[in-house]
This record gives C-alpha cells, sequence and structure tokens, in this order.
C-alpha cells in the first residue's frame, strides 16, 4: 500500500465511507498512518469550531406566493422578552390610536370660532388594508368631533414675535 | 404522517447552509442573500411535491445551483482573499484565521468537495452526483485537500 492510498483509506474511513477493516487496520498500524488519522481530526475539529459562520438574526424568509399574500415567514427573530414585547405593543397601539383620535387645533372648531396660527397635527397614518378587509373610508366621509374646548393664543399676551 | 415544514428545514440546515456559502463566496452579505434564497425555494419545492432524495443534500444542491448562477452572473468567481470573512474571536482566533487563509488558497472545485464534506455532512455519493465526477475523484480530492491544509495549518500549531 502506498502512502497515498494509505492516507486516502484513513480519510475515507474517518468519513463514514465503507472501507476494508483489515486494510485499515494495516494503514493505521504505521506511524505516518496514526499521524494523518491525527490531522484529520485536528483539521475537522478546527473547522467545526469555526464560528465565523453564524447566521445574523433577523434572517427572515417571504413566502414565495407574494400574490396570494400570505404573509411573511419569520423563520428566526431576535429573542425579545416577552414582557418588553407587550410593552412595546401597547405604546404602539396607544400611539397609533392618539396619532388617529388626534386633531389639528382650531381645524374642527365650533362654527364661529376663531382659527389660530398653531401648526396643525399631522394626518392620521393610513394602514394598510389587511387581505379581505374592507376598504378605509375616505377623510370626507369622516365626522369630525365636537370640540369640547377652544384655545386661543393672543399675540403679544400668550406669544411675542422672535420667541 | 405529513412531510418536514420549512421551518424544520431551515432549523436543521440554515446554519450550515450560511457556514459553506460565506466560506465558498467570502462574503457574509453575499451568503445572507444566498441564504434565504435557498430557503424561498424550499418553500416552493415543498409547495410543489418536496424534497428529492436525502433531505441535507437537497438542500445544498439548491446552495450550489444558487452559487453556480452567482458565478454565471458575476462572471468570475469571487476570491476568499477579497471577502469581508473575519476569523472568530476565541482562544484559537490564529488557527481560524490560517484556516481562512488555507481554504482561500484550494482551488475553487477543491474547497467546494471540501466544504460539502466537512460542513455539509454530504456522502462521497452525494458529492460526486453534484459534483459530477466518481466516487473515486471524490475520495482522493479529499485527501489531497485534507493533506495540503495540513501542511498549510501545521506551522499555526
Amino acid at each position: 500500500m502506498t502512502s497515498d492510498e494509505r492516507d486516502e483509506l484513513i480519510s475515507a474511513a474517518l468519513d463514514g465511507e465503507c472501507v476494508d477493516l483489515g486494510a485499515l487496520r494495516d494503514a493505521l498500524s504505521t506511524p505516518d498512518g496514526r499521524a494523518f488519522a491525527a490531522a484529520f481530526l485536528l483539521l475537522r475539529a478546527a473547522v467545526a469550531a469555526d464560528s465565523i459562520a453564524s447566521p445574523r438574526p433577523g434572517f427572515a424568509v417571504v413566502n414565495a406566493d407574494r400574490e396570494r399574500r400570505r404573509g411573511w415567514f419569520l423563520l428566526s427573530l431576535p429573542r425579545v422578552p416577552a414582557g418588553i414585547a407587550a410593552s412595546v405593543a401597547v405604546l404602539a397601539a396607544a400611539g397609533a390610536f392618539w396619532i388617529g383620535s388626534a386633531r389639528p387645533i382650531g381645524r374642527y372648531a365650533a362654527p364661529g370660532a376663531p382659527t389660530t396660527a398653531a401648526a396643525t397635527a399631522p394626518a392620521p397614518l393610513s394602514v394598510p388594508a389587511q387581505p379581505g378587509a374592507a376598504p378605509a373610508q375616505s377623510e370626507d366621509d369622516a365626522v369630525p368631533p365636537t370640540p369640547s374646548h377652544v384655545l386661543r393664543f393672543t399675540p403679544g399676551v400668550d406669544w411675542h414675535e422672535g420667541s | 404522517m405529513a412531510g418536514p415544514t420549512p421551518e424544520d428545514i431551515f432549523h436543521r440546515h440554515r446554519r450550515d447552509i450560511y457556514r459553506y456559502l460565506v466560506r465558498m463566496t467570502g462574503q457574509p452579505d453575499a451568503a445572507d442573500d444566498l441564504s434565504q434564497e435557498v430557503f424561498l425555494r424550499v418553500v416552493r419545492a415543498l409547495q410543489n411535491g418536496g424534497p428529492v432524495g436525502h433531505e441535507r443534500g437537497w438542500v445544498f444542491a439548491i446552495a450550489r445551483n444558487l452559487l453556480r448562477d452567482r458565478h454565471r452572473r458575476l462572471l468570475t468567481l469571487t476570491p476568499v482573499a477579497e471577502s469581508a470573512v473575519e476569523p472568530s474571536t476565541g482562544a484559537n482566533q490564529v488557527l481560524a484565521f490560517g484556516l481562512t487563509e488555507a481554504l482561500r488558497g484550494l482551488a475553487a472545485d477543491d474547497r467546494d468537495v471540501f466544504l460539502l464534506k466537512e460542513i455539509g455532512g454530504l456522502s462521497y455519493a452525494e458529492i460526486a452526483s453534484e459534483c459530477g465526477c466518481t466516487v473515486e475523484a471524490v475520495r482522493s480530492r479529499l485527501c489531497r485537500t485534507r493533506t495540503r491544509l495540513r501542511e498549510t495549518l501545521a506551522p499555526l500549531r
């Protein structure tokens, strides 16, 4: 058996391939054969221990059937404690409610009430419709709520130029 | 009995698929993109009937096909030398860096066969089928590659 044949036999055996056991015994009976086997195992351990390639978090796979919009396959997410996730969800819902219900100052003032120069609140965020959901109503259809009070800022009293 | 779900396949193979792709491309970002594409194709294939043959070999075959397509698109193999691959941290950082350099020095085909075995865990027959060569060729190529890596890494031990 040549040295190449010996090393190939040991390599195949350690790879889990079927080999002739007698030939393997002969190969491992030599110092060079045992040295090759040891080096093989060290190399395998080095590759296995190589942590270079851990997939990064936030790995997500979108369902391939985009037309039917089945949604996201979130196959891997960063681990977030349930309490924090719940708190974020509650705050997000409260914020969305506030944004949706807020009205610019003076925009829906009672008839005859003075309008002001105060900045208007941003328009409510539009939420993409869920599949099968009814279409959202337009702003023209919305009935503004009756104002509970009117804020008046008198120039020179409540605010000054350049302040 | 129901076949494997995409989640099952993902959790079983995602780490090794990513490791294989990052070693083959030398670019973690490219490996990320390719990994996502691998499992997208897994999802589509499962919708059409499921894996063909051995699951792990099938998933790695998808990865290799994507690599081939990528290489065709780029018209050149991306040498690992230009990669953003960083050595792992820890006690064996020197050896890990040496492994990166040693893999870089291999021919692409040798590196492919070696990684399919060491990371993919594919059998010689599966590697031969994937690479379009004989089992004997896989056997000798692996042995030759290991000998070369051993010589390259010996000074680092």
